[in-house]
Formats: structure tokens, C-alpha cells, sequence
């Protein structure tokens, strides 16, 4: 018997690699990271490996330390409207999910580029939603600090219900052109909105026919319990960051179980969670693959990723001194799970900050495998009949190299047991995801 | 002499009637305007710009035209992928954006295209997109409104420039991937707008991409744009007209303190084409007929005449080209490319290839330093 497939598979797209050190292999041109070839070359891979998704990040300020950029890696994803739009006119299948701010943008523009890019996909758009988590976007922007999270999430929550309302505001027979009576759009087929809101007040129409999916594919990728609530209420896929099983199961229980509560199904949820290969022909190959790139990995870098994620300056300790696990938690913040559990490692084996900053760097946050691809297959196939998730968003070390592995070498396994597609069977990102398509939600 | 040539693509053409003979489907439709940047490439032109409003001025009835654009910013970026030496402009606001991101995102197209793309920045924006802004557009009174602009474009090009060339080191042996001494914060605090910076692109391959500004008939105006663009629309009816705006917008350049360059200027001509000329005046009197033409300079006409049109406006040194405003696209468009361009070439009035591969070649406009490396070289 062979089930349904029902893996899905985004790849996330980032300068060199999601290797902090990527870029130092010999494999990798980093000097190619922003022209037009490195990112066909991915999108290529992808469409040939069917995968549902091609995904890029956003940042609105340059990755710092004191003022200063980081000198081992301070470039981070280029704006993702214009990759996935140029992507677009060379691939037929895949999807594109692009990441904007609603803290730094204004809904009438964001509503329009991505009807515009769901346009000019035929249907393949999706938008990441996100309220941007770093402080320094705020001083590019004239503004003298970083919005509050839940006013973020509140602003977050208008806006997108400003971008639904006007996706929705022409009908689908509001394009006559009709050249014996002169017409080209009929006004009364188009119904400008009228919103007046906490945070913005917008009056018109599109000026574009709705996108072909009716709306981009709402993506979003918050883990707080901000996040949780809002990506109960909008989203239909999550870029999730779980690196454990058990912890991916809980997320996406807990996220399900909110859905209700905003009259959603829970099956019209995908949860994606970032994971980052590293494959060999054999496990010994994928361990000395992985030594290597940590080989490439400098001190200054892992200690700086480790003081941003603890929000605690570690620059002045000394490299070799233990994890001041003390001080940090005297520094009496809400530190996130993910800080918990390493100061909770740190203490119990006695890690020095060398060793944190390491562990730190070579992650990225995501869930890492190190293995065959047989092994991967299994790990992937455990995370997905045990409800860890619906599916994953690749996070290859290097490009283009760890992606080719992945396309060539996992995805005929998935395919094998009967996990993945093995031909594209609809058009549309909606299609790929098995996603709805939304009804008009217009209140007359 | 040779001209240089840009095309502006929109809706079905920039006749407010176009919709009605154009051979194009109704809806958006971005594989036509991606084959027509490819027809325009294989013209060997200058550029396509995208997002120049079609000017409805002359009719009250809007749903009578196809006002419908996509967002000149996604559709400049499909046509990276699909054309390879033609260089790419897109409007964008000064009204409703921030500095921050018209700097990021035209960074990023220019490295996606390795070096082709223009920002027209669009001024004056009007009072419907205000109110679906929700927000005011910039102050009504002209020069007010230039200073405003002014600073605007003046941040965009110092986030260009915050990186210098050099800072993209990618030392693999010492691991130095930027050098932090060549990464500029910009600290602006102006009155309009506070920018931190550093930009988080590092420096387009153009150092700045192309800044393509429209001339004005306010004077304030006028001397603002000519001050400030790489490259200027000017819309004159004749000649002569045209030759006195070009040595007033000259004067108001070289004015400027930064930059030696004069900007190129490029006369906007809308364009009704046919192989005789009593085809074209039947094409152009049918559009016409079913809505009164737009004001603005307008060509009806065979290629012959268009090329005599061209040599007569560069006798009178009233343009260093054009931008070609289709009236049906993309009739008017393989007209231009087919008929109207071989015989340029023929007369060595435009080139028979491209000789560059960025849009500063292509428009013969030098590649500018960044502003902050003279400071950093003096601090080594």
C-alpha cells in the first residue's frame, strides 16, 4: 500500500550557506552570493527536486557588534521580493515565499507587490509575515527604538487583515474590456475598502485584478507566545525552529490547538521547521564533512552569535573561561527556551565559552542531522508520523554543493517510500501545499 | 552623434485608448512585458523603464482605460533572469517609502543584474495613493517639497555608498569576510528623515544605480531634478522648445557641487507607428476617436519620419535621446525595434551592439566612488 505523499519541502535560500562558516569552504565562490546565477542555480535544484518552496529571509539592518559590522560573515539575505520575482520568470513549478516587515512597511504597498508577484508567478506567492526581531532596523528607520512586541503583533494583525480585504476587492468579472461599450474595468465590480484602524487608515482598491491564489499563502515563522497566537489566527504554513522532536511536537500541538479558537481547522496548518544536513556516503564521511566546516568556524563569530542569542556582552571573558551562567541569569530577562537549555547544559558540564560559542555557530538555531541519507530519510520520516511536523525547510550548509546532495540523493528516497511527489501535480503553491484556496471575505 | 534609447512599458500601451486594438490579453500579464524587454534588448536600447503613469488627463473616465500596472519593482525583477545586457528602470516614490528601503531593494536588483538597473523616483504622487498610504503625501509648496526629496535621494546614495567597494573582502585564508573598516553607519539626522545605517547590501555593482528623474514646469522644480538626476525625462512639443529647456536643465546642473557630470536627457515621445504614413494617421486618428489624445509630444508616423524626427531634435541639440512611449504595445514596440532602429544604425546614429555591460556603460555615465572612500583612504 502506498499512502498519499505528504511531506512538503521548502529551501531556504541564504548568501553562501546556513553554515556560519560556509562561505570558507572550498567548494563555495562567495563572491557570487548576490548576482542572478547563484540563486537560479538553487532554484534550479529545487524545482528538479519538486520541492514545494523557495524561501528567503529579511533584515533591516546590518548584522553588528558595537557599531561595527561582523567582520567573519556580516551579510545577510538580499530584499526577497526581488530574488523570488526574478526566480519566478525562470522556473514553471516551484514556490516562492518572500519575508516582509509590518513593523517597517505599509500595507497598501505589500498588499500590491505580492498580488504583483502572485501575478507574474501565475499563483506561486507566498509572504512570510514577519514583525522583525532585531532593535537596530529601528535607527534605519527614524525611529528611536524597536516597537514593543505585542503592539508589533497587534500592528502585524491589522495589517494583514488590510492586505486580505484588498486581495478581495475586485471581482473576478471586474476586467471586462469590453471595447463596443468602451469599458475596460466596471467600477461597480470593484469595491475600494474603507479601514480606519488603531494603527492605519486605508481607502481604495487594489489596482490590480485578485491575485490567481486569491490570497499569497500566509507563512509565518514567530515561535513567542505572540507568535503562537497570531500564527494561530493567520497562518496556513509555519517556518518553525524546533530542533528536537518532542519540542516540535509540542509546538505544533500547542499551535493546532489554538485554531479552533479563531474558527480554523487545524489541517489547514503546515508546520515546516527549519533542518540543516550534513550527508555523507557513510556516517564517518558526514562526521569529517562536519569537522571540517567547524574547523572553518572563528571564535569572534561564535561568541558573537552566542552574546546576541543570551542578549549578554561575553566580548570581554576570556575564550576559555566557563559559561558565567551566573551573571547571565542575573541579568534577569525572559530568555527563551532555547537559552534556557544551553545555560542548563553550560552548568551541568562545566562548558566553557568557547565550547557554547561553538555549539552556537554551527547550529544557526535549527535543527542540524549529521548522517547518510538513509539516515536522514529515517529522521525525517520519524519527525513526520509522529506529528513533529508536516514537513521541512532545508537549510543546506554550503551551496550550491549540499543542496545537489539533498536533491539527488535524499529526495529519490522520499520518493521511494512514498513520502514526496515525483512530479509536480498542480500549479499553484496552494497546490503544492494542499491549501484552500480563500474565499472572499468581504463585508458589504 | 548617437542617441541614446529608453522604452517605457505599461497596461497594453500609453494611448489611454491602447486596450482597445492591442493584440495582448486584458489582465496582468507579465510574459508579454518580459518579451518585450527581450524585443527591446534585441534592439540593442538603452533600457525599458517601468511605472511611468499613462497620463489620463484627458479623459474623466478612468474605467474607460487600462490604468492597471504591476508593481514596477517585481516586474523589473522577472526580467533579470531573461534578458542579459538590456538595463531595467522602475518607479518607485519618494512620497510613501523610506530611504532604507529604496536604497536595500534597488542594491539588491542591481546585484541580481550585475550592474542594470535605473530608480525613477517618482515625485508628486498623487492624492488617491495618499489616501491608501493614509498618510499625507510630502508638503504642497514646490521647493518645500524638493528639500524633502532632496534628502530623500541624498540618504539613498550615502546607504549606496556606506559600503566602499573594497569592503566585501571574502578572505577565505584569514577568514575576513567584511573588512569593518570600509563599512560606514551614515548617521544622518536631517529634517525629514534619521538613517543610522550601514546599509546591509554591500555596494551595487553601478557604486549607485541610475537615478532617472522627470523634468517639470515649475521652476523650483526644474532646478531641483536638473541638480539631482543621472538621467532627466523632459517632455517639449517641438525642437526647438526642447533645445531651450535642454540649456536651461544644462545651467541648473552645473550648479550642482558634488558631481562634474551633466545629466543625459532624454526627450519622452509617444509613438504611433506604420509602414506608410496613411496607416499610421488612420491608426492614430481610430485611437484617437475613441479617447481624446493625452497632451504631451506625440509622433504619427512612418520609421523614415521618426528617424528624420530624430536627426532634426539632435540638430537642434534638444535631447541626448528619447524615451519612447509606445502607443500600443507591443505593436508600436516591434515597429521601433524592426523598422526604426536598423536604419539608426545604418546612419551610425545608434549602436549596432552593446559595447558595456551595465546601464552606466550603456549611457556612457561613469561609475561615482563612494562618498565615504576619499575620507577612508586620507584616515590610512
Amino acid at each position: 500500500m502506498t499512502a498519499k505523499p505528504r511531506l512538503h519541502l521548502g529551501l531556504f535560500i541564504y548568501p553562501a550557506g546556513h553554515h556560519i562558516a560556509g562561505w570558507r569552504h572550498p567548494a563555495v565562490d562567495p563572491r557570487g552570493i548576490a548576482g542572478f546565477d547563484y540563486y537560479n542555480r538553487a532554484a534550479q535544484a529545487a524545482e528538479r527536486g519538486k520541492f514545494d518552496l523557495f524561501f528567503v529571509g529579511d533584515m533591516l539592518a546590518a548584522r553588528e557588534r558595537d557599531g561595527r559590522v561582523i567582520r567573519e560573515g556580516g551579510l545577510n539575505n538580499i530584499d526577497s521580493i526581488s530574488i523570488t520575482s526574478a526566480l519566478s520568470a525562470t522556473t514553471e513549478c516551484l514556490g516562492f515565499v518572500a519575508t516582509l516587515s509590518t513593523t517597517y512597511n505599509e500595507p497598501y504597498y505589500i498588499a500590491e507587490r505580492f498580488a504583483s508577484l502572485d501575478h507574474i508567478s501565475n499563483g506561486r506567492a507566498g509572504w512570510n509575515i514577519i514583525t522583525t526581531a532585531n532593535d537596530d532596523a529601528a535607527y534605519n528607520f527614524g525611529r528611536k527604538s524597536h516597537m514593543e512586541k505585542t503592539l508589533r503583533y497587534e500592528r502585524a494583525k491589522e495589517f494583514v487583515d488590510i492586505c486580505t480585504a484588498l486581495w478581495d476587492s475586485w471581482d473576478d468579472d471586474a476586467l471586462v474590456a469590453d471595447t463596443a461599450r468602451g469599458v475596460f474595468v466596471d467600477p461597480t465590480r470593484v469595491h475600494p475598502i474603507d479601514h480606519r484602524g488603531r494603527f492605519f487608515s486605508v481607502q481604495g482598491a487594489l489596482g490590480l485584478p485578485r491575485p490567481p491564489q486569491g490570497w499569497p499563502v500566509l507563512v509565518q515563522a514567530g515561535g513567542s507566545p505572540a507568535g503562537i497566537e497570531f500564527a494561530a489566527m493567520v497562518a496556513e504554513a509555519i517556518f518553525a525552529a524546533q530542533s528536537k522532536l518532542d519540542e516540535a511536537r509540542a509546538y505544533r500541538t500547542a499551535v493546532k490547538q489554538l485554531m479552533p479558537k479563531y474558527g480554523r481547522s487545524p489541517d489547514t496548518l503546515k508546520v515546516l521547521p527549519g533542518l540543516s544536513p550534513i550527508l555523507g556516503a557513510t556516517e564517518q564521511e558526514a562526521k569529517r564533512k562536519e569537522a571540517e566546516l567547524d574547523e572553518l568556524i572563528l571564535p569572534a563569530v561564535g561568541v558573537w552569535m552566542l552574546s546576541e542569542q543570551m542578549r549578554f556582552r561575553l566580548y570581554d571573558y576570556k575564550l576559555d573561561a566557563r559559561l558565567p551562567c551566573d551573571d547571565i541569569r542575573a541579568s534577569d530577562q525572559a530568555f527563551t527556551p532555547r537559552v534556557v537549555s544551553l545555560l542548563d547544559r553550560a552548568e551541568r558540564d562545566g562548558l566553557t565559552i568557547r565550547a557554547c560559542a561553538n555549539l552556537v555557530a554551527k547550529s544557526r538555531s535549527h535543527g542540524t542531522f549529521v548522517g547518510t541519507p538513509e539516515q536522514l530519510v529515517d529522521h525525517m520520516q520519524l519527525w513526520l508520523d509522529t506529528g513533529g511536523c508536516d514537513g521541512f525547510n532545508i537549510m543546506p550548509a554550503y551551496f550550491p554543493d549540499e543542496l545537489d546532495v539533498f536533491v539527488d540523493q535524499v529526495v529519490p528516497l522520499l520518493q521511494r517510500r512514498g513520502l514526496f511527489r515525483t512530479e509536480y501535480e498542480g500549479t499553484t503553491l496552494r497546490d503544492h501545499l494542499g491549501l484552500a484556496y480563500p474565499q472572499r471575505n468581504r463585508t458589504e | 552623434m548617437e542617441l541614446h534609447l529608453t522604452v517605457s512599458l505599461a497596461g497594453s500601451g500609453y494611448h489611454p485608448a491602447a486596450w482597445h486594438t492591442s493584440p495582448l490579453p486584458p489582465g496582468p500579464n507579465a510574459a508579454a512585458l518580459q518579451a518585450m524587454a527581450r524585443t527591446a534588448e534585441r534592439g540593442r536600447l538603452d533600457a525599458v523603464l517601468l511605472g511611468l503613469p499613462i497620463d489620463c488627463t484627458a479623459t474623466h473616465d478612468l474605467a474607460r482605460v487600462n490604468t492597471m500596472q504591476l508593481d514596477p519593482l517585481p516586474l523589473l525583477g522577472s526580467m533579470i533572469g531573461v534578458t542579459r545586457q538590456i538595463g531595467l528602470g522602475a518607479a518607485w516614490t519618494v512620497d510613501y517609502t523610506k530611504p532604507y528601503h529604496v536604497a536595500r531593494v534597488f542594491a539588491t536588483l542591481d546585484h541580481l543584474s550585475y550592474g542594470r538597473t535605473a530608480w525613477l523616483a517618482q515625485m508628486f504622487d498623487t492624492a488617491a495613493l495618499a489616501l491608501r498610504i493614509g498618510r499625507p503625501a510630502g508638503p504642497d509648496d514646490p521647493a518645500a517639497y524638493c528639500v524633502r526629496a532632496g534628502e530623500f535621494i541624498a540618504v539613498v546614495r550615502q546607504l549606496w555608498d556606506s559600503w566602499e567597494d573594497a569592503a566585501f573582502a571574502v578572505d577565505k585564508p584569514s577568514g575576513m569576510f567584511v573588512d569593518p573598516e570600509r563599512v560606514h553607519p551614515i548617521n544622518h539626522v536631517g529634517t525629514h528623515f534619521s538613517v543610522r545605517g550601514p546599509l546591509n547590501v554591500h555596494r551595487p555593482p553601478q557604486g549607485n544605480p541610475v537615478l532617472v528623474l522627470q523634468d517639470s514646469a515649475t521652476p523650483s522644480v526644474r532646478h531641483f531634478v536638473a541638480a539631482t538626476a543621472d538621467v532627466l525625462l523632459t517632455s517639449c512639443a517641438s525642437p526647438t522648445a526642447a533645445a531651450a529647456r535642454y540649456r536651461v536643465l544644462h545651467a541648473s546642473a552645473m550648479e550642482r557641487a558634488q558631481c562634474a557630470e551633466a545629466p543625459l536627457i532624454l526627450a519622452n515621445m509617444m509613438v504611433v507607428l506604420a509602414p506608410t504614413e496613411d496607416a499610421a494617421q488612420r491608426r492614430g486618428a481610430a485611437l484617437d476617436a475613441i479617447i481624446p489624445p493625452a497632451r504631451g509630444p506625440r509622433f504619427v508616423g512612418t520609421p523614415e519620419q521618426l528617424v528624420d524626427l530624430m536627426i532634426t531634435w539632435s540638430q537642434h541639440n534638444a535631447c541626448d535621446g528619447f524615451n519612447i512611449l509606445p502607443a500600443v504595445l507591443p505593436t508600436d514596440l516591434d515597429l521601433l525595434v524592426d523598422l526604426v532602429i536598423p536604419r539608426l544604425q545604418r546612419i551610425g546614429m545608434f549602436r549596432a551592439d552593446y559595447t558595456g555591460t551595465t546601464l552606466r556603460d550603456h549611457l556612457g555615465l561613469t561609475r561615482p566612488r563612494s562618498q565615504f572612500a576619499p575620507a577612508a583612504e586620507a584616515r590610512a
